[in-house]
């Protein structure tokens, strides 16, 4: 468009893409039913040991990065895709740039997610939390969202809207940051198709992987639904949103401070104090930008608060956007070093999260789903009712999850704390304090299934509503007065950055690189970090394989190995933790979340015996325990040969390995299981399990705490 | 709230799909809030640089356990013979001892003594001590490093890992079904 009609506008026609619309949504509402059921499966499998079957693929410690990846990516990542194409088209007044790009988008999306529910439960992982996919399914989830990103910023360009609104902003924002996030997170070498070995060890992993969590939940599961939240909300209710000042300052300050906060994850923790500084002082800012959302949203149902007794979606909307405010009101209170130090690693925190998805996302989506269906299958919903039970159903399944989470956690980490007038433990016993919040996992299980039941509605209620309509589904047409994209002189500030694409674009993206580079950078170096006279040794290479078994069946999401500075853990798990005694470890394992006992210094805890009684059935050695059975790690050959590959590779990355274990890796792990095994057989194992899994991880578990300073 | 500033004038000339957005200023208690947590950030963070310590930069501040514990750990359980002995006659001790004994010691040496990770406890061969119920109650309390035998101390009270170790002494001569083979030296009592 030339300079000589920046004032004029013509009528042009648009035939939306609403079938890619109704792709994606279906898509949501498909995978949504698989996530929510899979996490009340787990939910119980918590609270009932025997669910874990005895069976590799479908114990907790596989199937819990399942129900999360689901939630998130499958559940959670469809819905926003079907918001962005069905918001987009109609707030920039045009077609999406490529019907092409959008298919490739959607079926590359959902083949994504078919691999990820094959081989995560296969135990095939990389062992991060919410980034467990191996590295080629990485480099398809990159290339897919290059696709989306490409489609999106050329719908962008071709826009006949000369203005960007605020969903607009936080759509670029959560494209370009999500790129950045994963990709970084996701860099690994290969040793096989199967497994490989990310390049950051210790803290650089822990800060990477803490920067791409807290920013998933940022960049994923915040910024696109509070896009989300600016389109459907005042759609929804018919009202004009309450403060475009208040969307400028809530969006630029959020993404600007948001980045920053991840080292929160890790409070209390061997990382660098100045790093755990940051993390605290950004999280705290974060409160009033993320109830900017939250008021915005609020406030612009002035005058409509009426449309909550009788519409359900404007209840979905609501709860949603109270919930989101409730979410990041704890977040910031949970990271005060001291509420950390009680929040950290319990069932809080799972509680804590389960605000934001279940309540947020999860509500949000359904509002977006009543609303689009009915929209774009031409018809009215089937039934209100139906729609108002499942969101009590739904309200009060959040509810009962909720607070029984805060509960077992605040309860469990007391009793974790909690010492006698003599200096010692209360309740020395782990098992003790799982114990007590047994009942508690029921009641946390029976939200779940509360929650599914809503949405089981839901599924009822939209089938019900396509059967409604009529075969024939056209695109919407429509006509519009497109306006020129020419900058205008006449404007200032911010609405003129409104209307400059990319230049919004490439500020977006300074907003969030200068807290990571701040924060990452300095780590990148990690020498600074290790005092040379406290280096530690290396795992032996059959422990390097008894490693890669602990990553695989899952240990990690039960079991931490970080013994934080605090009284009753030195006293409970030994000395604290350091940054050195983990600085060959790809991934971190410092975890975030003990449903078992902390491991740092488990070694030579046990005899061998114990340990492999203990896989075997742990009821027989801690009567009360909750862990899943392990008896394949028993008949599962170890792969010896492999670790050839996989020590010469590590010590390119910087392990130290000497010349006889970098020749002969296999062969020494073969020597050291048979010793293994010998002394096993004598303690009154019949069978002889050198070759096999068990004994690998037996070393493992027998060198953590061991490797002392070299 | 700040209804009064609330004007609710619409910005002019701008519709986005049917949505339009009022003109009004952002709520005064949220800027109060976002002031407020600013102000705490400077304050927290010239809190944690100001005070320069290089050990608080650099690496892990060292928490030492408090002077109690270490000192309790280097002391070993000081008793008489005969007073354990005593136990042996007292049925509330037995069978507290018993009921400790069930909950912290039967995963390895089985719920009769009969042994199973650990070894055995009714035959006269010990490993470690001559089976006296005072060196029972001292490997109970300090355990055997790299065996597994755990030391107890502060897991179990004084008083109760007393009354295990007369429980212990009251398991030997005793017939469990399956017990582990004999370990270490003979000793007759």
């Amino acid at each position: 468009m030339s300079a000589s009609n920046a004032n004029t506008s013509k009528l042009i026609q648009v035939e939306y893409d609403d079938e890619i619309v109704r792709m994606f949504t279906m898509a949501t509402i498909i995978w949504a039913a698989i996530a929510f059921l899979i996490g009340v499966f787990v939910a119980f499998q918590i609270a009932v040991w025997q669910l874990n079957f005895n069976t590799g693929w479908l114990t907790y410690g596989r199937l819990r990065p399942v129900h999360t990846n689901a939630n998130i990516f499958a559940f959670a990542g469809n819905a926003i895709f079907a918001g962005i194409y069905h918001s987009s088209q109609r707030l920039l007044k045009t077609r999406m740039f490529s019907d092409f790009l959008g298919r490739v988008h959607f079926w590359g999306w959902q083949f994504i997610i078919v691999l990820a529910a094959i081989t995560i439960p296969l135990g095939l992982t990389q062992g991060k939390e919410y980034a467990e996919l191996e590295w080629p399914i990485d480099i398809l989830v990159a290339f897919v969202w290059v696709v989306f990103a490409i489609n999106f910023f050329g719908t962008l360009l071709k826009r006949n809207e000369k203005h960007m609104y605020v969903s607009i902003w936080f759509y670029i924002a959560t494209i370009i940051t999500v790129a950045v996030l994963y990709i970084i997170n996701a860099i690994s070498l290969p040793v096989s198709f199967s497994k490989s070995y990310i390049v950051f060890a210790g803290i650089q992993d822990a800060l990477v992987q803490w920067w791409y969590g807290h920013n998933a939940v940022a960049f994923f599961l915040t910024t696109p639904f509070l896009g989300l939240m600016y389109y459907y909300l005042p759609k929804a209710v018919n009202r004009p949103i309450f403060s475009y000042k208040l969307s400028i300052l809530h969006f630029w300050s959020l993404i600007f401070i948001y980045i920053w906060a991840g080292p929160h994850h890790l409070l209390n923790t061997a990382l660098p104090p100045w790093l755990q500084t940051l993390g605290v002082i950004f999280s705290v800012m974060l409160w009033a930008p993320s109830w900017g959302g939250m008021v915005n949203g609020l406030l612009t149902l002035r005058g409509a608060w009426h449309l909550l007794r009788t519409e359900p979606i404007v209840k979905f909307l609501v709860a949603a956007v109270t919930f989101y405010g409730m979410g990041t009101f704890e977040g910031p209170l949970l990271s005060v070093r001291s509420v950390n130090a009680i929040g950290h690693y319990t069932d809080w925190i799972v509680g804590h999260v389960h605000v934001g998805t279940l309540g947020w996302n999860g509500f949000l989506s359904f509002a977006m789903i009543y609303y689009i269906i009915p929209k774009l299958w031409k018809t009215e919903l089937y039934s209100k009712k139906l729609a108002n039970i499942h969101f009590w159903l739904g309200l009060l399944g959040i509810l009962l999850y909720y607070i029984s989470m805060l509960v077992a956690g605040i309860t469990q980490s007391l009793m974790w704390r909690a010492l006698d007038n003599n200096g010692n433990l209360v309740y020395p016993e782990f098992i003790e304090t799982v114990i007590r919040i047994i009942p508690l996992f029921y009641f946390r299980a029976i939200g779940g299934v509360l929650f599914l039941g809503g949405f089981l509605l839901l599924l009822y209620n939209i089938y019900k509503t396509m059967k409604l309509s009529s075969h024939d589904l056209k695109n919407e047409t429509v006509q519009i007065n497109a306006t020129p994209q020419t900058v205008s002189l006449s404007e200032h500030g911010h609405r003129r950055l409104e209307g400059m694409a990319a230049t919004f674009t490439v500020l977006a993206l300074i907003a969030i690189l200068v807290g990571s580079i701040i924060e990452i950078a300095p780590t990148l170096s990690i020498q600074k970090y290790i005092k040379p006279e406290k280096k530690v040794a290396s795992f032996t290479p059959l422990e390097l394989e008894g490693r890669d078994i602990y990553i695989k069946e899952g240990c990690h999401n039960c079991h931490s190995q970080m013994i934080r500075p605090m009284h009753s853990e030195i006293l409970r798990y030994g000395k604290a933790s350091t940054i050195e005694e983990s600085m060959y470890d790809r991934p971190f394992q410092w975890g975030s979340k003990r449903t078992g006992p902390d491991l740092a210094r488990l070694g030579k805890k046990y005899p061998d015996l114990w340990h492999y009684m203990h896989m075997i059935n742990p009821r027989s050695v801690i009567k009360e325990s909750i862990m899943p059975a392990y008896p394949w790690l028993a008949k599962k050959r170890t792969n010896f040969f492999g670790l050839r590959k996989k020590i010469s590779l590590l010590n390119n990355m910087g392990v130290p390995y000497s010349e006889k274990e970098l020749a002969d890796a296999d062969i020494m792990a073969e020597i050291q299981a048979n010793e293994i095994a010998e002394s096993l057989k004598k303690q009154g194992v019949k069978e002889n399990v050198a070759d096999k899994e068990i004994v690998a991880l037996i070393a493992y578990l027998q060198a953590l705490g061991q490797k002392g300073v070299q | 709230m700040s209804k009064d500033t609330a004007k609710d004038e619409p910005v002019l000339g701008y519709e986005y799909d049917g949505i339009t957005e009022y003109d009004n200023p952002c709520p005064a208690w949220l800027m109060y809030i976002f002031y407020s947590t600013i102000f705490f950030a400077v304050f927290y963070l010239g809190y944690h640089f100001g005070s320069i310590k290089s050990e608080k930069l650099q690496g892990t501040a060292a928490v030492t356990p408090p002077a109690t514990t270490i000192q309790a750990e280097e002391k070993p359980l000081e008793m008489s013979e005969a007073q354990v002995t005593a136990l042996l006659t007292d049925p509330v001790a037995l069978a507290k001892g018993k009921e400790v004994y069930a909950s912290k010691c039967s995963s390895c040496h089985g719920g009769a003594g009969e042994g199973l990770i650990g070894p055995n406890l009714v035959d006269n061969y010990w490993l470690h001590g001559s089976g006296k119920t005072s060196e029972i109650a001292n490997i109970i309390i300090s355990g055997i490093p790299n065996t597994g035998m755990a030391a107890w101390r502060g897991r179990i009270s004084e008083e109760n890992i007393l009354q295990v170790a007369a429980y212990v002494k009251f398991l030997k001569g005793t017939k469990p079904e399956n017990p582990r083979d004999p370990e270490g030296k003979l000793i007759e009592e």
